[in-house]
C-alpha cells in the first residue's frame, strides 16, 4: 500500500484534485463551468511538476496554461455564449459507447503500465529532493540543450509560432467591405455582414 | 559562416528555401497588397516551390545504394556504441558513456557527416551488448550540427517526399490563382508553404518529437486553410471538424510518443529501433502512434473528417492536402514501422493495417457511389486509395512476421503510387475548382454538358479520372498495378482481390461524372468557361504527366526504387 | 511509495477524460478543451519518465516545452476558427452545425 509519508499525502491531493478537475469538465453543463474547472486540472499538473522536481516547467505550466491558454478559453466561452443553446444535454449521442471505449483505453493503459517491468533503481520516489546526477537539469541547462542540441526544433517551433498567430488573425479578423477586395463573391455578400444570421439546422 | 551551419544547411536546403520564399511573400503583401499584385504573388510562390522542388532532387544521393548503407551503418554503430554495457535494470547514476566510446561517436559523427567513412566507425558493434536510450549529448556531443544529424535526415526517401509536397505545393498554388480565395491571397500561399515546410520537417525527422512539431506545423496550417472562406459557413464548419479531430489524432500522437519516452527514456527511432522488447507499453504506445497517421491518411474507420473538410475547404488547400498531407503520413508510417524494433510486433499492426485496408477500399467505394458533390466524391475515392495504398505498406511485412523491407518492391510501389496520385488528384480538384467557380457548385449537375462549354476541361477531367479508376496507359494504372503485384508477391490475395474488384466498382461513378460532361446536356443559359492561362498551363502539365507516367514509368520507377532502397538495413 | 504506474494512471485517466470531451461535448470551445487535457496528460508522461528513469537527460524538459508550445499555438487558431464559426452560424454547438451530410 501507499505509505502515508507527508510527500505522498500531497501527491494524492493533487491528484484528486486533478482528476476531480478533469472529471468536471467533461461532466458540467454549463461551459462556462467547465472552463474554471480546467483551472485545478493544470494547477494541478504544474503542482506534479513541482513535486517531481521540474520546477522550471512548474513555472511555464502556470505561465502559459493557466496564464495564457485557460483566459484565452474563458473569453473564448464568453464570446461564444448563446442564449438559444439549450443547457439539457452537454454530451452527443456518442455519449455512451464513448464511455465504454475510453474505459476500455484506460484500462489498456494501466494494464501495460503494470505488466510493464521497471527497472528497480528509480522505481519508487519519496521525496523532493534531487537523485543524483539531478543537478545537471538546472535552468542554464536546459537553455543550453534547447539552443544547442534541440536547436532546429526550437527554429520550427518558432515557425509554428509564426504560422499560428498569421492563422489566427486572418480568421478572427472582423470583415470589413473594402476596396482591397479582388474577388466578386466579396463584394456581393458584403463580407460577412449579417453577423448573427443562423444557416444552420 | 561557420562550416557547422553550413553543414545544418545542406541538410534543411528545401524547407530553408520555402520559409524564406514564404517570408518573402509575406514581406511583399505587407509592403504592396494591391489588388493587381496578387496574382503575380501567388506565381511567384509558385515559382519558390519549384526552385525548392529541384534543390530537394539536386541533393538526391545518385550513389548506389551500398554506399549509403555505409552512412546509416555509421549511425546504427554510434547508437550501438553510445550504449555502455549496463541493462535498464541496473540504471544508476554511474551509466556514464566512457571515453572510447564517446570517442567512436565521434569518429562516426565526422565520418557520416564528411559522407567518406573511416572504416573503424562502421564496424557492427560488438556481441550485442544492450542498448538504452542514450542522448549523444551524453557524450558531450551537442553542437547544433551534431544534433541535426542526430535528429534529422536527409537520406533519398525523405527526398523524394520533399519533392512530392514541393511540386503539389507549385500546382495547388498555380491553380489556385483564379480560385476565390477572397482576401488575404498572400497569406494563403505563405500558410500553404508554411505547410509544405511541416509536412518536409515530418519526413524528415528521426525523433518523435520532431515529427510532431512537423505534423503540427502542417495541421495549424492546414486548419486555418481550411476555415479560410469567410463567406461561407461551409468552410467555417469544415475547418472545425477538421480542428476538432485533427488535434484529436495529434494528441493521441503525442501521448503515445511519451509511453515510448517512459519506457526508453527517448523518442528517437534509431533508439527505438534497437531497443524496443516485447513489452505491452510499447504495442500501446506503437498502435497509438499508428492509429494516429492512418487518421492523417484518411484510411476507414478514421476517415470521418474528409469528406465533410474536403467539400467545404477552400479547393486550393484540399488539393495539397489530399496529395501531400496523405503521402507525408504514409512516408511517417513506413519511417516507424521500418524501425526494427517494432517487427516484434509485426503480426499485430499487420492485423490492423490489413482491417483498415479492406474496410478503406470497401466503404470508399461503395460510399462515393451514393455521392452527388463531386468533391466529397473525391474525398471518398481518396478514402479508397488510401486503402491501395496500405496494401503496399501491408505487403512490406512479411506474412510469417520475419523481417521487413528485405524487398524493394512494395514499397517502391507506394512511393511510385503516392506521386502519381499526386499529379492527377491534383489535376482533378482543380477542374472541380474552375468549374466549381465558374458554376458556383461542385454538384454532379453542374458538370452536364461540360463538353460543349469547355471541351478541353472535360477532356483533361475525363483522362483523370480515367486514371484514378485504374485503366491503362495512364499512371493510376500503372501505380495499381505495381502495388497489386507486391500484395500477391507477399500472399495477400484476399487483400488484392477486394482491390481488383473495387477498382472496378470504383470505375461506375468515375464514369457517372463522365457521362454528365459527355452525355447529358447542359443547364440552360450555362455559359461557356473560362480557364486562365497559368491554370490551363499547369492543367496541361498534369495531363501530360498522367500519360508520360502510364505509357513510360521506368524513370520515376528508378526514383521512387532508389528512395525505398535507401531506407533498408 | 507513489510509483510510476500511479503516474501513468493519473495521466491516462487525463487522458481518456480529454479524448471523451472532444468526442462528446457538443460544445465546440468545451471540445477544444478536451485537447489540452490530452496534451497535458502526454507532458505528465514525459516528466514522470524523466523523473523516475532518465533524470540525467533534459530531453523530457525540451519535449514539455515544445508540446506546450505546440498547445498554446493550437488554442490561439482553434479558438479563432471557433469564433468564425460563430459567427456564421450564431451558436458553437455541434448538433445543430450539419450543412453537409451525405
Amino acid at each position: 500500500m501507499i505509505e502515508l509519508s507527508a510527500y505522498n499525502i500531497i501527491l494524492l491531493l493533487l491528484a484528486a484534485v486533478t482528476l476531480l478537475g478533469a472529471v468536471r469538465v467533461i461532466a458540467t453543463r454549463s461551459v462556462i463551468h467547465a472552463a474554471f474547472w480546467l483551472f485545478p486540472v493544470f494547477a494541478g499538473i504544474a503542482g506534479f511538476y513541482l513535486l517531481l522536481g521540474a520546477q522550471f516547467l512548474a513555472a511555464i505550466q502556470v505561465l502559459i496554461y493557466i496564464g495564457a491558454i485557460l483566459v484565452l478559453i474563458i473569453f473564448a466561452v464568453t464570446l461564444t455564449r448563446n442564449a438559444m443553446d439549450s443547457d439539457d444535454a452537454p454530451a452527443n449521442r456518442f455519449g455512451v459507447p464513448v464511455f465504454l471505449a475510453a474505459i476500455m483505453l484506460l484500462a489498456a493503459v494501466i494494464g501495460a503500465a503494470g505488466h510493464t517491468r521497471w527497472p528497480a533503481a528509480f522505481a519508487t520516489i519519496d521525496h523532493i529532493a534531487l537523485a543524483p546526477g539531478l543537478e545537471v537539469t538546472g535552468v542554464p541547462a536546459l537553455g543550453v540543450t534547447l539552443l544547442q542540441h534541440y536547436l532546429l526544433p526550437f527554429e520550427i517551433a518558432s515557425v509554428l509560432l509564426l504560422a499560428g498567430m498569421i492563422g489566427a488573425i486572418v480568421l478572427a479578423r472582423r470583415e470589413r467591405p473594402s476596396a482591397d477586395d479582388d474577388a466578386p463573391a466579396d463584394a456581393a455578400t458584403a463580407a460577412d455582414a449579417p453577423q448573427r444570421e443562423k444557416v444552420g439546422v | 559562416m561557420n562550416v557547422e551551419y553550413l553543414a545544418i544547411a545542406k541538410l534543411f536546403l528545401p524547407e530553408i528555401v520555402l520559409t524564406v520564399g514564404a517570408l518573402l511573400l509575406l514581406g511583399i503583401d505587407l509592403c504592396l497588397g494591391k489588388r493587381d499584385t496578387r496574382r503575380a504573388l501567388v506565381l511567384l510562390g509558385a515559382v519558390i516551390s519549384l526552385a525548392a522542388a529541384c534543390v530537394a532532387l539536386l541533393q538526391w544521393d545518385w550513389r548506389p545504394a551500398e554506399a549509403q548503407y555505409v552512412r546509416q551503418a555509421a549511425v546504427t554503430s554510434a547508437v550501438q556504441r553510445m550504449a555502455p554495457a549496463v541493462g535498464r535494470d541496473a540504471l544508476t547514476h554511474a551509466a556514464r558513456i566512457s571515453e572510447r566510446d564517446a570517442r567512436a561517436v565521434t569518429t562516426a559523427y565526422k565520418a557520416a557527416r564528411h559522407d567518406s567513412l573511416v572504416e573503424s566507425a562502421a564496424t557492427p558493434p560488438a556481441d550485442g551488448a544492450p542498448v538504452m536510450g542514450i542522448a549523444p549529448y551524453d557524450a558531450g556531443l551537442s553542437s547544433p550540427s551534431f544534433s541535426a544529424w542526430w535528429l534529422f535526415t536527409a537520406d533519398n526517401f525523405a527526398l523524394i517526399f520533399k519533392a512530392i509536397f514541393a511540386l503539389a505545393l507549385a500546382l495547388a498554388l498555380l491553380l489556385s490563382t483564379r480560385f476565390p480565395v477572397a482576401r488575404y491571397r498572400g497569406e494563403f500561399a505563405a500558410l500553404l508553404m508554411f505547410a509544405a515546410v511541416g509536412l518536409m520537417v515530418m519526413v524528415g525527422s528521426l525523433d518523435l518529437v520532431g515529427i510532431f512539431l512537423g505534423l503540427e506545423l502542417a495541421s495549424l496550417c492546414c486548419y486555418a486553410l481550411a476555415a479560410w472562406h469567410k463567406q461561407d459557413a461551409r468552410s467555417a464548419e469544415a475547418g472545425t471538424k477538421y480542428l476538432l479531430l485533427g488535434s484529436l489524432a495529434s494528441a493521441i500522437f503525442i501521448y503515445g510518443a511519451s509511453l515510448f519516452f517512459v519506457e526508453y527514456g527517448s523518442t528517437h527511432l534509431h533508439v527505438l529501433a534497437h531497443g524496443a522488447a516485447q513489452s505491452p507499453l510499447t504495442l500501446v504506445a506503437l498502435l497509438m502512434v499508428l492509429v494516429s497517421f492512418l487518421f492523417k491518411v484518411a484510411g476507414a474507420p478514421f476517415h470521418l473528417w474528409a469528406p465533410d473538410v474536403y467539400q467545404g475547404a477552400p479547393t486550393a488547400m484540399v488539393a495539397f492536402l489530399s496529395t501531400a498531407g496523405k503521402a507525408a503520413g504514409f512516408a511517417v508510417l513506413v519511417r516507424v514501422l521500418s524501425a526494427h524494433g517494432f517487427q516484434a510486433f509485426s503480426e499485430k499492426w499487420l492485423l490492423l493495417f490489413i482491417g483498415v485496408a479492406a474496410l478503406s477500399i470497401l466503404i470508399g467505394n461503395l460510399v462515393a457511389i451514393h455521392q452527388n458533390n463531386v468533391k466529397r466524391l473525391l474525398a471518398y475515392s481518396g478514402v479508397a486509395q488510401a486503402g491501395y495504398v496500405l496494401i503496399g505498406l501491408v505487403a512490406m511485412a512479411d506474412p510469417a512476421g520475419g523481417t521487413l523491407l528485405n524487398e524493394a518492391l512494395p514499397l517502391t510501389a507506394v512511393i511510385f503510387y503516392l506521386a502519381a496520385y499526386m499529379v492527377m488528384n491534383i489535376g482533378a480538384f482543380a477542374v472541380v475548382g474552375i468549374v466549381g467557380r465558374e458554376s458556383g457548385g461542385e454538384e454532379l449537375s453542374a458538370f452536364a454538358g461540360l463538353r460543349a462549354r469547355a471541351p478541353v476541361l472535360a477532356f483533361a477531367f475525363t483522362l483523370l479520372l480515367l486514371s484514378l479508376g485504374g485503366i491503362p496507359l495512364l499512371s493510376g494504372f500503372v501505380g495499381k498495378w505495381y502495388l497489386f503485384l507486391a500484395g500477391v508477391y507477399q500472399g495477400q490475395y484476399l487483400l488484392v482481390l477486394i482491390g481488383t474488384t473495387m477498382s472496378v466498382v470504383s470505375m461506375y461513378y468515375y464514369l457517372l461524372v463522365i457521362k454528365q460532361m459527355y452525355i447529358l446536356p447542359a443547364a440552360d443559359g450555362a455559359q461557356p468557361i473560362r480557364v486562365g492561362a497559368l491554370a490551363a498551363a499547369g492543367l496541361a502539365a498534369i495531363t501530360l504527366v498522367t500519360v508520360a507516367i502510364g505509357i513510360y514509368p521506368g524513370p520515376l520507377y528508378t526514383l521512387a526504387q532508389a528512395a525505398a532502397k535507401s531506407l533498408m538495413p | 511509495m507513489f510509483s510510476i504506474t500511479g503516474l501513468l494512471t493519473i495521466s491516462g485517466i487525463l487522458f481518456v477524460a480529454g479524448a471523451a470531451a472532444l468526442i462528446t461535448r457538443r460544445n465546440a470551445v468545451a471540445a477544444l478543451m478536451g485537447v489540452e487535457l490530452m496534451l497535458n496528460a502526454a507532458n505528465l508522461n514525459f516528466v514522470a519518465g524523466w523523473r523516475y528513469f532518465w533524470p540525467e537527460r533534459l530531453d523530457a524538459h525540451v519535449a514539455v516545452l515544445l508540446v506546450i508550445t505546440v498547445a498554446a499555438a493550437e488554442a490561439a487558431v482553434g479558438l479563432a476558427i471557433i469564433l468564425n464559426l460563430y459567427r456564421k452560424f450564431g451558436t458553437v454547438d455541434l448538433e445543430q452545425i450539419r450543412l453537409m451530410r451525405g
